[in-house]
């Protein structure tokens, strides 16, 4: 555990106020085995299947969504590999180069997270903190809209942090309350430098040609942003212990899958606690990556998550599955969502205390239902909300649509927009003025029912 | 704006240009790939890079350039790798061991290379900078008084500040600002002890805009939209360009002394940098980037499918590593060599996996059969790259020789392209052909589809193979929209008549220049591309420099 360098006493309380609200939002690739996933049962009384069965402990507290569609993925161009960077910002992805193979471009607006954050986040350090696990990169060759889920404006795409070392610098630097002269003399120490920085841009922007102006004006801009984040420091908290540094081909190995969620959410949980975020959100791998982990984790091990994926819904020349290597790879994701569901239950929920879980929203979703066929329709969506949260009625399964009984679960009808859900977040969060998030021409207002 | 937007809007422009000079049943050969828009948008095709030969003069001492003959170039950012270089060449070692340089923000590219040109920072990246520079400031604190090497002085800081300064600004401190920075020194000092001065002071320098941007203002008095760079600026070019990484003491002082100011001296030190091992790294960099090499080491291939890539892949990269190196500095360095050598440096796996006709010659070099295999477009590390949905590879690979070799451009495919699914009722070819059978696909595809075909006897890890599945393998296409337009059998027999191209030729010529300036080619940049590929004929370590004597490479133009 942790060191606890002071008495945890989040800001909010200590001024007297209600515990502020939280969002957790969590992204998966690839789906799941749809054929399996669904609760059974009505919208109050329901089971939850053997892949959400970890989170049952929440059933009262959960709300199942069956039959949310990631609707501007389908319009857009590329089509259903490219639902994360859809799915939580409404708008479909343009042509551009980003993606040179395939002539994709960036989403063209803020994810909901940086939307929620930049309103409910202002006095916290981070007003939205982004955590993954490895494959998910704007950088390097697989860079593009079929990675990133987050963005903070038009084109411009938010990495989550991979590197738990680096995740535990920047999010508990200058969280040491134990000796206020300390504190001080950091705080001291950063202005000056900050100050010293501000000098040189200064000169360097009237003596460097007037076309790099603008640079040198984003560079002072954040600059004053980060002087707000620095200055918050001391806010006593418990602080984890440092997750250890690894190297990069560590971080990118599915065989440390699990070593690195774990880690992360140990992160996630502090960060919350320690009040550094009010907006956390976490990635789990998309469109690559394999189930190496799944071993060590008590399961089934297997290849490729993208091969399995298409194993357990069509065939291709080169793959030409069996029945049997279906059923397999049906198996593999089911189990892999399960033990998604584990990981939320055990390692990130459970060991929050009540005063923070009570007052947090979690929401979870896959940019696919069923990789294999690519479709966008029906993603699986589970939300958690916290008996405090008040923004929903939970304890329910609700489901809208239909799949086309012959089509091997890739025809389904009748869904509801995810746009809609974004909205209902926002609202959730305290934005009762947005009324239509990404493309409106899609839908605008929330689900009625959730609430 | 960043570098994203820049991309998308002039790629954007390129298609609507293209549509409407009516060039979308065509492929348009399209100087401007990337960056400029200004050919594309005027309408016109044709290979407006390579520009008259002979024009241009390499002497260009004093010499104003001709206005349009520099593309503009924004302002640089350090990338991550350039950052970790030189505070690592500044500091040591020692110093930096330990320092997690991931907390820089992340990178952007231009194309294939890496590169910030144009991205700007956010609260996130600043705040990156921030953490790492307080990394090394807490090392360089503790090393405080071997890196001042004198007693505590006015006079020491002051050496201190200008040495350091010196190899951190790129150029000299003048008074003042050496003066801010004794000032602060003696600040942070103040109650507080010589390792926290140091720390300190060095977490500021690293965090200043003289550090983290490669500025550029030009030699004072040129107020021009076109400006001759200082011998300094001259330097971190060159240094940038050879090491992917500031400048060293040795260049600093040639620049100092005006040597930097005309191409004699240019030489000499381009000449000095790249026959230091420091270079391998870039010289890998280069062509593993252009070639789209560098996503191998982590590239995603379905195992059961291809069991043996686990065990081969490191022996890929090693092999092309090996090859890259030796052909660049063994070897002539030729264009030539690089597209055909009959040698190659395999593991006896690898070497087995490319089967009959392999000959080892010592364990690592290898000599190939010339029916099945010629340099380094037949190596698995290429044919991999550019298959990662192997029943596409043609139209992967088909890609990468248009864009990449011969710097054709076209406009990205439609929507619909993208959801085509394969089965096992065909070949792969066939299957690609009906797919693009239209007449709204073969606008691309035309030119993409043949060159990809070529390579139709490589797998999807690049085995030679005779049959596709149920079906004989043919390779045999006519290849358009290049200079060496015609029918060919298969990719070995392309090869030999691409390592006499004019336009590969000319196409590596740009892509060294794109490589050397972080930034797209323009169409003003077609002298500088022709001249230097005209004096280099086909060696690409005379290439190295003559691109450093060109207009292009020693100005920078600020506004179109």
């Amino acid at each position: 555990m942790g060191t606890v360098l002071a008495p945890f006493l989040p800001r909010a309380v200590a001024g007297g106020d209600r515990q502020p609200k939280r969002l957790v939002m969590i992204t998966s690739g690839q789906g799941t085995d749809m054929t399996t996933w669904a609760p059974t049962g009505s919208e109050t009384d329901f089971t939850l299947s053997a892949q959400l069965e970890p989170l049952a402990a929440y059933q009262d507290r959960m709300l199942v969504l069956d039959g949310i569609d990631n609707e501007a993925a389908i319009r857009g161009a590329g089509r259903g590999h490219f639902g994360q960077g859809t799915m939580w910002t409404g708008v479909e992805v343009p042509t551009g180069t980003v993606r040179p193979d395939e002539g994709l471009g960036w989403p063209t607006a803020p994810s909901i997270d940086h939307i929620i954050g930049q309103r409910v986040g202002r006095e916290t350090r981070f007003p939205a903190y982004y955590w993954g696990t490895w494959p998910i990169a704007t950088d390097g060759p697989n860079q593009g809209p079929n990675g990133i889920c987050h963005y903070r404006g038009s084109e411009d795409p938010i990495n989550p942090q991979l590197n738990p070392a680096s995740a535990f610098d920047t999010l508990f630097d200058g969280v040491l309350g134990e000796d206020p002269a300390v504190a001080e003399r950091l705080r001291y120490e950063r202005r000056s430098v900050i100050d010293l920085v501000n000098g040189e841009l200064g000169r360097v922007r009237t003596e460097m040609p007037t076309v790099d102006r603008d640079r040198f004006d984003a560079h002072l801009q954040s600059l004053r942003e980060l002087e707000d984040r620095i200055s918050q420091i001391t806010a006593a908290c418990e602080v984890p212990e440092h997750p250890g540094d690894y190297t990069q081909s560590e971080i990118q190995s599915s065989g440390l899958l699990h070593v690195f969620t774990r880690l992360q959410f140990e992160l996630m949980r502090h960060a919350l606690l320690c009040d550094l975020t009010r907006v956390a959100c976490f990635d789990w791998p998309h469109s690559e990556g394999s189930g190496a982990f799944m071993e060590p984790e008590g399961y089934r091990s297997f290849g490729s998550i993208h091969t399995v994926a298409h194993t357990m819904s069509y065939a291709t020349d080169t793959l030409n599955p069996t029945d049997e290597e279906r059923v397999i790879a049906r198996e593999d994701m089911a189990n892999m969502q399960q033990w998604r569901s584990k990981m939320l239950a055990t390692e990130l929920l459970d060991p929050l205390p009540p005063d923070i879980l009570d007052n947090t929203l979690l929401v979870w979703s896959s940019e696919m239902s069923e990789g294999g066929t690519h479709s966008n329709r029906n993603v699986p969506t589970v939300m958690v909300q916290g008996d405090n949260f008040g923004a929903f009625e939970s304890g329910r399964y609700l489901q809208w649509g239909e799949y086309d009984p012959i089509s091997n679960f890739s025809q389904f009808t009748g869904g509801v927009p995810m746009n809609q859900l974004l909205v209902s977040l926002c609202h959730a969060m305290g934005l009762n003025d947005v009324n239509s998030v990404g493309d409106s021409t899609i839908s605008t207002g929330p689900i009625e029912e959730l609430a | 704006m960043n570098t994203r937007s820049l991309l998308q809007q002039s790629t954007l422009a390129t298609l609507c240009a293209l549509v409407a000079a009516g060039c979308y049943s065509g492929v348009s050969v399209s100087a401007d790939s990337l960056g400029e828009t200004d050919t594309a948008a005027s309408g016109s095709a044709g290979e407006t890079a390579e520009g008259d030969s002979g024009e241009g003069g390499s002497d260009t001492d004093d010499a104003a350039p001709a206005s349009d003959s520099v593309s503009v170039s924004g302002l640089s950012r350090l990338t991550s790798a350039e950052y970790e270089r030189t505070v690592t060449a500044i500091f040591g070692e020692p110093v930096v061991a330990g320092v997690n340089f991931d907390n820089l923000p992340p990178d952007g590219t231009i194309g294939r290379f890496e590169t910030n040109a144009g991205l700007d920072v956010n609260i996130d990246s600043v705040d990156g900078y921030r953490l790492v520079a307080e990394e090394i400031g807490v090392a360089a604190g503790h090393s405080a008084a071997s890196l001042l090497g004198c007693e505590e002085s006015p006079e020491c800081v002051d050496a201190f500040l200008r040495d350091y300064g010196l190899l951190i600004y790129r150029r000299p401190l003048n008074d003042a600002e050496a003066g801010v920075f004794a000032e602060f020194w003696d600040t942070m000092r103040a109650d507080a002890e010589l390792a926290d001065a140091m720390r300190m002071t060095v977490t500021a320098l690293l965090q200043t805009p003289d550090f983290l941007y490669r500025l550029e203002s030009g030699e004072e008095g040129d107020e021009g939209d076109v400006r001759r760079l200082t011998g300094y600026e001259v330097a971190s070019r060159l240094s940038f360009f050879l090491w992917g990484a500031g400048p060293d003491l040795e260049l600093l002082h040639a620049a100092q002394d005006g040597e930097l100011d005309t191409a004699a001296g240019i030489d000499a030190q381009t000449e000095r940098l790249l026959a230091n091992p420091r270079a391998d790294e870039t010289i890998l960099r280069f062509y593993k980037s252009w070639l789209g090499l560098d996503g191998l080491a982590t590239q995603d291939v379905d195992l059961e499918e291809f069991p043996e890539f686990e065990s081969l892949r490191d022996d890929m990269i090693a092999e092309t590593d090996a090859f890259i190196l030796h052909v660049f500095r063994e070897d002539d360095a030729s264009v030539s060599t690089l597209l055909t050598a009959d040698y190659s440096f395999a593991s006896p796996e690898l070497a087995e996996f490319y089967g009959e006709g392999v000959q080892s010659v010592d364990g690592e070099e290898i000599t190939l059969n010339p029916a099945q295999r010629l340099g380094i477009l037949t190596q698995a590390s290429y044919l991999t790259s550019h298959a990662r949905a192997p029943e596409r590879a043609p139209i992967y690979r088909g890609t990468s020789l248009l864009v990449d070799l011969f710097c054709v451009q076209f406009p990205p495919p439609p929507d619909a392209a993208t959801a085509v699914e394969f089965d096992s009722s065909a070949s792969a070819r066939k299957q690609i052909e009906d797919a693009t059978a239209d007449a709204a696909c073969q606008g691309c595809h035309v030119s993409i589809n043949p060159l990809g075909f070529l390579f139709e006897h490589y797998d999807g890890l690049g085995r030679w193979r005779t049959m596709d599945g149920e079906f004989p393998v043919d390779a045999a296409a006519s290849v358009t929209s290049t200079d060496i337009d015609g029918e060919y059998a298969s990719a070995t027999e392309l090869i030999p008549r691409m390592a006499q191209s004019e336009q590969v030729d000319r196409c590596v010529s740009r892509q060294w220049l794109r490589f050397a300036l972080s930034r797209p080619d323009g169409s003003m940049d077609a002298d500088s591309i022709a001249q230097a590929a005209d004096e280099a004929r086909g060696d690409m370590r005379a290439l190295v420099g003559a691109i450093t004597r060109t207009d292009t490479f020693r100005h920078r133009r600020l506004r179109e």
